[in-house]
């Protein structure tokens, strides 16, 4: 070593702690280049002065590194694949799909007309109940699907999916289904809906919120069950789903 | 409609690596503006005006040799690319046809 004399141990520290990996040899080179020639020139008190101001001038966006694991960016890729695969899904199996997203419709159909009926009748919102029914036919068929798959979940589970991707595997399914059952499903109670409104001379005006509150209903109910599904699935032992032939 | 973004701190960093040619690197570049322009630059103003370039694609590097003054760090040369040399000439010459049209009248102001 030729010189002792190094730059301020704290500040240089600082400058390694906060520079981006990639150019962190190369600035720190020219920093230590300039310290030593204004160690030569100008002593070491302005010399150190410099660096700091070096150091603390250097400290912008560009040159400071990246946050560690940030992931946004690559989630909305991951979920954008997702809607791709499970809109592909319900390409390939057209019949099933089609039955299913018939059911479906014709559920939430039903819910929001149980639901304008009673509110109809009693005035006050209490489409809960129609909701209920509604969800009970997805909640058997997340079931069912979490049922048949589960040779899959395990094999999934096995090869280190964790019990997000899991859930996430599952729902995107549905919330495509439920989603695409909700455009169906509203045009249709509305036109029935408008029908049988046409019977009364006085009658409700059809607010935009009961389908509002239907479609989010559907949705939030859908998540909840088939989260709680996947979850069930996802936390068992893979061991007994493939053992089991 | 821009084709090349290029401020005016990143034309003056990209003309003196081009001044320089075979010797950019940081300080070289750093010492070349402060001499010729008479302007102090920052360490931080210079390395971020590169790392811009570079990742705009204007400028390429390579790593240098280690030196004992650098406490054995590398030097990193930063030399121009095509698309560099494209967007210099695209500056350059949307100056010039600027400089052509303005009246010669504009020009002739007097000092009183």
């Amino acid at each position: 070593m030729k010189n002792t004399v190094t730059p301020p141990k704290l500040f240089l520290c600082f400058f390694r702690w906060y520079c981006h990996p990639k150019l962190l040899k190369y600035i720190e080179g020219d920093l230590m280049e300039l310290y030593d020639e204004r160690l030569n020139e100008s002593g070491k008190r302005k010399a150190d002065i410099k660096f700091i101001m070096d150091v603390l001038l250097l400290f912008r966006p560009g040159i400071i590194r990246p946050k560690e694991n940030y992931q946004h960016v690559n989630q909305y890729a991951m979920f954008r694949s997702y809607f791709k695969v499970g809109w592909r899904n319900l390409l390939r199996n057209r019949g099933y799909s089609f039955i299913n997203m018939g059911g479906l419709a014709m559920g939430i159909t039903v819910a929001m007309l149980i639901g304008l009926w009673i509110h109809d009748e009693l005035s006050f919102e209490k489409n809960t109940l129609a909701i209920a029914i509604c969800c009970l036919g997805i909640f058997g068929l997340a079931s069912f699907t979490a049922e048949q798959r589960t040779k899959e979940i395990g094999i999934r589970k096995v090869l280190g999916a964790s019990v997000t991707n899991l859930w996430q595997m599952l729902s995107k399914d549905f919330l495509l289904l439920v989603i695409f059952s909700c455009f169906i499903a509203a045009p249709v109670s509305y036109y029935f809906l408008q029908q049988w409104l046409m019977k009364y001379e006085y009658r409700t005006e059809i607010g935009v919120w009961v389908f509002v509150a239907a479609a989010s209903g559907a949705l939030l109910i859908t998540l909840v069950t088939v989260s709680y599904q996947a979850i069930k699935a996802a936390v068992a032992n893979p061991i007994r789903s493939l053992r089991t032939e | 409609m821009k084709k090349f973004q290029l401020g005016e701190f990143e034309e003056v960093v990209m003309l003196t690596v081009g001044v320089l040619y075979d010797e950019a690197y940081g300080v070289s570049i750093k010492k070349e503006i402060e001499t010729r322009l008479s302007r102090s630059v920052s360490v931080g103003a210079l390395q971020t005006a590169l790392k811009r370039l570079e990742d705009k694609g204007y400028l390429k590097s390579r790593d240098g040799e280690a030196t004992e003054e650098r406490a054995g760090r590398p030097k990193k040369y930063f030399q121009i690319t095509a698309l560099g040399k494209r967007a210099l000439e695209y500056m350059r010459s949307t100056r010039e046809e600027l400089w052509s049209a303005i009246p010669k009248v504009a020009l002739k102001i007097s000092y009183e």
